[in-house]
């Protein structure tokens, strides 16, 4: 704790010099941010033609803001090349798009209806909002993203992912980490993990497709009362579970099917060593 | 600075960009020719992806082969084709590449078990109705293939890892010790129960996964080189 006190503080000393500027943009625009290390703040507001850049770097370097027909780019520099950390506070119309490439890098955006990617090496990733496409990825770090519209892709290899509120389309993958997708509304959802629980709590539409797959973890599902969905189970250390009576067929050891209702859903439930369960929504786990 | 497209451009050749994007990724092409060659390279691999046989899984064959070795035959297990999965695979530019290798390889883990099993490998096994090249010739190439892909991005990772940070190199390491001991794991689980297509498919989804960090970790290195 006093390390990260003191590193913080040694970090805001660091970071002595501020640009502070506003800058005239399309409503329509992309607002592209790269950089090596520190953090991405994005915020909207109100005007649609401009937004403001404050960002915080080293008096060695400057941040240069590269506007062109369909895009705004901010790019740090310095003598010695990339410098090696910027904290950036961006505030701009609700419209743009935005990508944000980093390397040890966090990123924190809400507010945005245009479409949000971003992407790390070393970083934690919260996206709050976003249309269209939302693509958020890490390597080392946790990813979040929440009450985005339309298609919504999640990846880090080591941390966990949490998706929730979200309309539209998911899919989510990490190798040493948990899922936690709650509140999704979403005719396809895919999420897979090697070490890791996964839980969903969401819609099964008619006619969608959901997917979930871990190797070592549990994996708890929410299916609505009244869905319509055809549910194949598979497990091979694990066990099986469900808060509701079902009547199986096709049993191949712990491989099974069931269907509920005209079945039109597919819902395939994954777990190579833990235990599956179906619950009813909102008595799935919480996280 | 990187190149923000780079890592969209398989979706631009999926055509599963929205159009806004894909306007302004065709912008960028005019401009950009490190992405042009690299959108006709993906379009390559896509070409020949689909040229490739869109095999079912071969459990059927295994069953009767695993017969066989038992002195017992075994009749075919019939593959609902309609239950077989058909996962949606998205590759970024480097992990398309390399798919472009490991498709054939990881289009079922009982290639693996086919592939492996000393018998299956040494004397060539007659299945009902299979021709025996049919089924020896492909898989050991897609083994190869596979391993092929696997020893290159690990030995890029391994020459490069210099270049990325101790960090992200232990992150990435644990992370394919890991899904390493997950395959070990299935594959282990065949051998237990060899038709199994839960496990076949399990497998060769775990495969795919490692094949999808080590791309990963490629691409960093490339990103920081």
């Amino acid at each position: 704790m006093l390390t990260a006190v003191v590193g913080g503080f040694v970090l805001s000393l660091a970071l002595v010099q501020q640009t502070d500027t506003v800058v005239t943009v399309r409503p329509d625009a992309r607002l592209e941010v790269g950089g090596l290390g520190g953090e991405v703040v994005v915020r909207t507001w109100d005007r649609t033609n401009q937004m403001r850049v404050v960002a915080y770097h080293s008096s060695q370097s400057t941040v240069e803001i590269r506007s062109g027909v369909s895009s705004v780019r901010l790019e740090a520099k310095s003598r010695r090349g990339v410098p090696r950390s910027v904290e950036y506070q961006v505030t701009v119309p609700r419209t743009m798009d935005v990508e944000v490439n980093g390397t040890f890098m966090d990123a924190d955006i809400r507010g945005v209806q245009g479409s949000v990617a971003v992407e790390t090496v070393q970083g934690d990733v919260r996206v709050e909002g976003g249309a269209r496409y939302v693509r958020a990825v890490s390597v080392q770090g946790d990813v979040e993203v929440q009450g985005a519209r339309g298609r919504v892709f999640v990846e880090t290899v080591n941390g966990t992912l949490r998706v929730r509120n979200v309309v539209g389309e998911v899919r989510a993958e990490t190798v040493n980490g948990g899922l936690f997708l709650e509140g999704i509304d979403a005719r396809s959802v895919e999420a897979a993990t090697v070490n890791g629980e996964i839980v969903y709590d969401g819609t099964i539409s008619d006619g969608g497709r959901y997917s979930f797959n871990t190797h070592n973890g549990d994996l708890t599902v929410s299916v609505p009362e009244r869905a319509n969905v055809t549910i194949s189970v598979s497990t091979f250390n694990g066990d099986f579970e469900s808060d509701f009576p079902v009547t199986i067929t096709g049993t191949r050891g712990k491989r099974f099917n069931f269907t509920l209702g005209s079945g039109s859903a597919r819902l395939e439930l994954e777990s190579f060593g833990g235990s599956i369960r179906l619950r009813r929504p909102g008595t799935g786990r919480r996280r | 600075m990187t190149d923000i497209w780079i890592n969209r451009l398989s979706e631009y050749v999926d055509r599963e960009l929205d159009p806004a994007d894909e306007g302004a990724l065709e912008a960028h092409l005019a401009e950009c020719q490190r992405c042009r060659a690299t959108v006709e390279e993906l379009r390559g691999v896509v070409a020949r992806a689909r040229g490739l046989e869109d095999r079912p899984p071969l459990n059927d064959l295994w069953s009767g082969i695993a017969g066989r070795i038992a002195g017992k035959r075994v009749p075919a297990a019939v593959v609902d084709l309609g239950t077989a999965r058909r996962r949606r695979i998205a590759f970024s530019v480097p992990q398309l590449l390399a798919a472009g290798i490991a498709l054939m390889a990881v289009s079922g883990g009982a290639v693996w078990l086919a592939i492996r099993a000393p018998v299956a490998t040494q004397t060539p096994v007659a299945v009902e109705g299979v021709a025996p090249n049919a089924m020896t010739a492909r898989p050991v190439l897609a083994a190869d293939e596979y391993d092929s892909a696997i020893a290159e991005l690990e030995h890029v990772l391994r020459e490069h890892r210099d270049q990325l940070d101790p960090e992200t190199v232990a992150t990435l390491t644990e992370s394919v010790a890991a899904i390493d001991r997950a395959i070990e794991e299935a594959q282990a689980a065949l051998v237990s129960d060899p038709a199994n297509a839960y496990l076949n498919n399990h497998l060769a989804d775990t495969m795919r996964r490692k094949i999808h960090v080590l791309s990963r970790a490629a691409a960093l290195v490339r990103t920081a080189s």
